[in-house]
């Protein structure tokens, strides 16, 4: 711009004598601005697109889910169980009967047939696998398996067959009478856990058991057989895949929980989910998680909590209801008939029997979808091996559901709130955001990540605040000329470090003298100030003659030598000192007298390294803000009988205060947004406590070490994005404060 | 990006440097595994992305695999196994190592991409290492302590949180010192892994310091008297002590560097490394992809395995993984 109004006046002074220069100048001025807006507008453009792209990652998050009928067929025999296929083409359903029909979807043509050797009283899908147990007229558990064989032909076109397994038979009861309430579950190689509850109240668990060693592939068989004498009648059992974990529910509401070891039932322990008899018992992925449904439509889900005493307890901790905005009186078609879990996360359907059909997710305790089931009278449901469909049955005809569910684990509570976890003892704050197992219930709460940003920033402006205006301070008002020139461009050569340099040296060599030195580090802390001022005092006290022998701005080496001697003092003394104030130890000191862990990566560390980064910004703008107070105003300062020190604090500094605040909201920012020395310096963990001596994480450094592994799409990619949102908001909503306190100031402070 | 990619290169000259004070083994090759026959008509660019833990190995092997074959040119990325299915399904690499098994979801967005799942090959025999400092006295650990230590959610029925070390036994001055714990990050098949196994899928503490890779566990447990890490048996150096792990309290407790103990299963925490390749059905797989496996599996390939200090496959599993190239 000011070039502009230069060049302007210039041809407008002499227009006739050098008419070719000036066009060309006026072009030159022209083309400049051209690219200067251009390049303005880019930049501006480019931060909205930036914006706009995480906008677009993230918004998906925000999406409800479907669930829409996806195709149908008739059934010859009313259906005790379903099973899908994982590419929701055919499902297969154990009719009365037993005849499990394998059927096409498409087009309602059985596709393949296996019979059990008897009607059955009543089944279950079992989750997790393609597989079916059926109780018999006879006392008898039988479980097959329906695996699902993709071929591709040439043209790399897929077809599914169907392939029965040879039905497992276990004999529940010796009597051959009915079983009552029973669960079952199978493994690979033939292993089967069944439990029951016999005509004469006995509770049966029959196992056979078959294990394999992962690096030879051996097999080991055994067997067993237990059973007790509750006094309760059963209504509905389940047990956890591993079978080491047995519920029942009974006609008054109550939960029983056995824990079997090897497959013998101990004591249960017994809790009432309320007076109304439990109809549906089924256990979310992992199998630790309960879901109960209620003759009065009450669905709650049931955790294993350690509670106080270190004893697990059942524990319940949501409730959901398929009865939303309905108040009045309960109707007999409130009772949830079918509960069925997500073989891949934390969710599951429940379906009652006035024909309400839902979609819940247990960890964020989100209702995801409610509504009316294509299928009135169903009688058996499960979700298809990839959650995005199920399969419902009833008497004569099984209908198949597309289920859209991208993001079921994010509601605003999950992200900032108080959840409670599975095994936890209570709700708590929680990132931890993957798992080995597809069974993982994965913790998405950015609150210790904002916590941890907020702590190493504090810690790190802790030191760099005082360092770095001082320092301007100093440079720019006593510091002899000459020495600036060389030691603000030194400063700022500082900021020019690679920040993973700085993250290394941290990590791996300042961690471990700090934890050693820790008691001459807090010496220094007193003592160098000190040094600093009697240093000063000394060289006062010599003799003027002395005095004038330094060049000028010389003394400044005196301090240096001091800082260094005195450091050096500090370090030799850090043992010693240690020995006579923290008894030889700070860390177990520190533990004993105060609490706090001290953790060899910590946030006194971080704050070391991430001064060193942040110091040189607030040096150089505070510098320039203290540089440009005008002279006069110093000079009239000083005119007036003021000394410098009296000049510089209360003349000097008020005008330059808006240029040292935008300096530390500069360095704020920095340190906000810093990534590589947080990453490699803390251990990254994501904890909720503002304790100098242990680590944090911060939304930035979790965004580095994770995105690489989120799954493109994912929840944990958008939640990514979502931190991502967040750090740009706080930077936007800082800059911006800092801005608009930065004018008043300069306002206030312009009459000068 | 571009710093974290220089953050991973740093932990990475690390690790090299680390892996050549890696412990001498004394296992050998099952002389059974045939040598490397070499073909011709093999060139091209061929790309890893993946495990942390087979990065130094993938690296030999590529070195190895170049001898035979000039004309290819091989990159390396190994950032976490979890960074391998990603990168398969967009193609931009055709090997994928893992430090554990593909989850499902991972195995259906492959399938949605191409139709079929991928091919998992077998390719060396980790057993993973609980690490102390060379000073600390301890020298064993039950898995319901290592649970006890490491989670919040005590699963493998540890009764009590162990915090110090004088809670597992040690005695003197470092009995009181709170246990400083290292892992790796989530991105990693070894976090993965431990979590499931001797942790029985609990939660880790949240005081856990997640590092970028396993040199930077073993350098961290070096650094700090008080610390305990796991990482892969390949990673050990003389700073660090492995522990003996025992399934049960009271049971045997097994050293991981005894390679019998290893196969047998007796070793609590052992687990085969794979690489996952993109096979479609009923096609031969991409000649070069091809051929880089079989130098894998060859007895050459077995051999860098044991120069990086992990355990080589016997001669049945070579077997088994030679079928599914067919």
């Amino acid at each position: 711009m000011e070039a502009h109004t230069v060049t302007g006046t210039d041809s407008h002074a002499r227009p006739a004598a050098v008419g070719r220069t000036s066009r060309r100048r006026l072009f030159a001025d022209r083309a400049a601005r051209v690219v200067v807006a251009a390049g303005g507008i880019a930049i501006i453009a480019s931060i909205l697109g930036i914006l706009l792209f995480i906008l677009l990652e993230v918004a998906p998050l925000t999406r409800s889910a479907t669930v829409a009928e996806s195709g149908s067929a008739k059934l010859d025999s009313a259906a005790a169980a379903v099973v899908s296929d994982e590419y929701r083409e055919h499902a297969a359903v154990l009719g009365r009967d037993g005849v499990v029909r394998a059927i096409r979807l498409s087009d309602g043509v059985e596709v393949g047939r296996a019979r059990l050797p008897e009607a059955v009283t009543q089944a279950v899908a079992l989750e997790g696998r393609a597989a079916f147990a059926a109780a018999t007229a006879d006392g008898r558990v039988l479980m097959m398996t329906v695996d699902w064989d993709a071929a591709f032909d040439a043209q790399q076109k897929r077809t599914v067959t169907p392939r029965f397994g040879e039905p497992v038979a276990l004999d529940v009861d010796p009597h051959g009478q009915p079983v009552g309430a029973f669960a079952a579950r199978s493994g690979d190689d033939g292993a089967a856990i069944v439990a029951a509850q016999l005509a004469d109240g006995t509770l049966e668990v029959v196992r056979a058991s078959a294990e394999r060693n992962e690096m030879t592939g051996e097999l080991t068989r055994s067997a067993s057989r237990h059973e007790s004498h509750p006094v309760q009648r059963f209504t509905r059992m389940t047990i956890d895949a591993e079978g080491r974990n047995l519920f029942a529910g009974t006609a008054q509401g109550e939960l029983l929980w056995w824990t079997l070891t090897d497959g013998e039932p101990g004591a249960p322990q017994v809790v009432s989910a309320g007076p109304s008899p439990v109809t549906a018992l089924t256990l979310l992925l992992g199998g630790r998680s309960l879901v109960v449904g209620q003759a009065n439509g009450a669905i709650s889900v049931w955790l294993e909590a350690r509670q106080g005493d270190d004893e697990l307890r059942l524990v319940r901790v949501r409730d959901f209801t398929l009865r939303a905005g309905q108040h009045g009186a309960l109707q007999p078609g409130d009772a949830i008939s079918l509960l069925a879990a997500s073989p891949r996360n934390k969710g599951f359907m429940a379906a009652d029997l006035s024909g309400r059909l839902g979609l819940f997710y247990s960890t964020s305790d989100r209702v995801l979808w409610t509504g009316k089931s294509p299928l009135s009278g169903a009688t058996a449901l499960a979700f298809a091996p990839k959650a995005d469909g199920a399969a419902l049955a009833g008497a004569d005809r099984v209908v198949a559901l597309a289920v859209g569910n991208p993001h079921p684990e994010v509601t605003l509570r999950a992200l900032f709130g108080k959840i409670w976890y599975e095994s936890y003892p209570k709700p708590e704050y929680v990132w931890q955001s993957t798992g080995g197992s597809d069974d993982f219930e994965p913790k998405l709460s950015l609150t210790p990540l904002l916590v941890g940003t907020l702590k190493g920033t504090f810690y790190s402006l802790l030191l760099a605040i005082p360092i770095g205006v001082l320092g301007a301070m100093y440079a720019s008002q006593f510091m002899h000329p000459r020495l600036v020139r060389v030691v603000k461009p030194t400063v700022e050569i500082m900021a020019a470090l690679p920040s993973v340099v700085l993250g290394f040296l941290a990590g791996l060599w300042l961690a471990p003298h700090v934890e050693r030195g820790f008691p001459g580090l807090l010496l220094m802390l007193v003592v160098l100030p000190l040094l600093v001022l009697l240093a000063g005092a000394a060289f006062r006290a010599l003799p003027q003659g002395v005095q004038h022998r330094f060049p000028a701005g010389a003394e400044v080496f005196l301090y240096f030598a001091v800082l260094a001697i005195g450091a050096w003092a500090c370090l030799t003394l850090s043992d010693p000192v240690g020995r006579a104030l923290f008894g030889g130890n700070f860390q177990n000191w520190l533990l004993r007298t105060t609490g706090l862990p001290y953790d060899q990566r910590n946030a006194v560390v971080v704050g070391l390294a991430m001064g060193i980064a942040v110091i040189p910004i607030i040096f150089a703008i505070a510098e320039d803000a203290f540089s440009n107070v005008p002279r006069n105003l110093v000079a009239g300062s000083l005119a007036l009988g003021a000394n410098r020190w009296q000049t510089v604090t209360r003349v000097v500094l008020p005008s330059a205060s808006p240029g040292i605040f935008s300096a530390i909201m500069i360095g704020f920012g920095r340190a906000v947004g810093e990534t590589m020395i947080v990453l490699m310096a803390t251990g990254n963990t994501p904890i909720m406590s503002w304790n100098p001596f242990n680590g944090f994480r911060t939304l930035s450094a979790n965004i580095a070490v994770e995105i690489p592994e989120a799954p493109q799409g994912g929840t944990l990619y958008r939640t990514l994005f979502l931190a991502a949102l967040l750090l740009f908001v706080l930077t936007f909503m800082v800059n911006t404060a800092a801005e608009i306190v930065r004018q008043r100031l300069r306002q206030r402070y312009s009459e000068l | 990006m571009r710093t974290l990619t220089l953050g991973t290169s740093a932990a990475l000259l690390l690790a090299a440097a680390l892996a050549g004070a890696a412990s001498a083994q004394t296992v050998q090759v099952d002389s059974a595994i045939a040598g490397y026959q070499k073909t011709s008509g093999v060139s091209g660019n061929l790309s890893s992305i993946g495990s942390d833990t087979l990065n130094n190995l993938m690296t030999l092997w590529a070195e190895g695999f170049k001898r035979q074959y000039p004309n290819i040119n091989i990159q390396i990325e190994g950032k976490g196994s979890t960074t391998a299915p990603p990168a398969l399904i967009a193609g931009t690499s055709q090997i994928g190592p893992m430090s554990r098994e593909m989850k499902s979801e991972e195995i259906d967005a492959f399938e949605k991409k191409f139709g079929y799942k991928p091919t998992a090959i077998r390719v060396a025999v980790d057993a993973l290492a609980v690490f102390i400092n060379k000073d600390n006295p301890l020298d064993k650990l039950s898995f319901s302590q290592v649970d006890a230590i490491f989670s919040k959610a005590r699963k493998c029925g540890g009764a009590k949180e162990i915090v110090s070390w004088g809670q597992v036994g040690v005695t003197g001055e470092l009995a009181t010192r709170p246990i400083s714990l290292y892992g790796r990050n989530s991105a990693s098949g070894t976090y993965g892994y431990f979590k499931e196994h001797p942790m029985c899928k609990g939660d880790f503490k949240d005081t856990v310091k997640e590092q970028p890779g396993s040199a930077a566990v073993v350098q961290g447990v070096t650094e700090d008297k008080a610390g305990i890490g796991y990482s892969g048996m390949g990673y050990k150096t003389s700073g660090v002590k492995a522990l003996k792990i025992s399934l049960k309290d009271g049971g045997d407790y097994v050293g991981v560097d005894d390679p019998t103990q290893v196969y047998s299963g007796a070793y609590p925490i052992a687990r085969f490394l794979r690489v996952y390749v993109n096979k479609a059905p009923n096609k031969p797989l991409d000649p070069m992809v091809a051929e880089f496996v079989k130098y894998v599996l060859s007895n050459e390939g077995q051999q860098v395995v044991v120069k990086d200090g992990f355990l080589p496959l016997k001669a049945a599993m070579v077997q088994e993984e030679h079928a599914k190239l067919q």
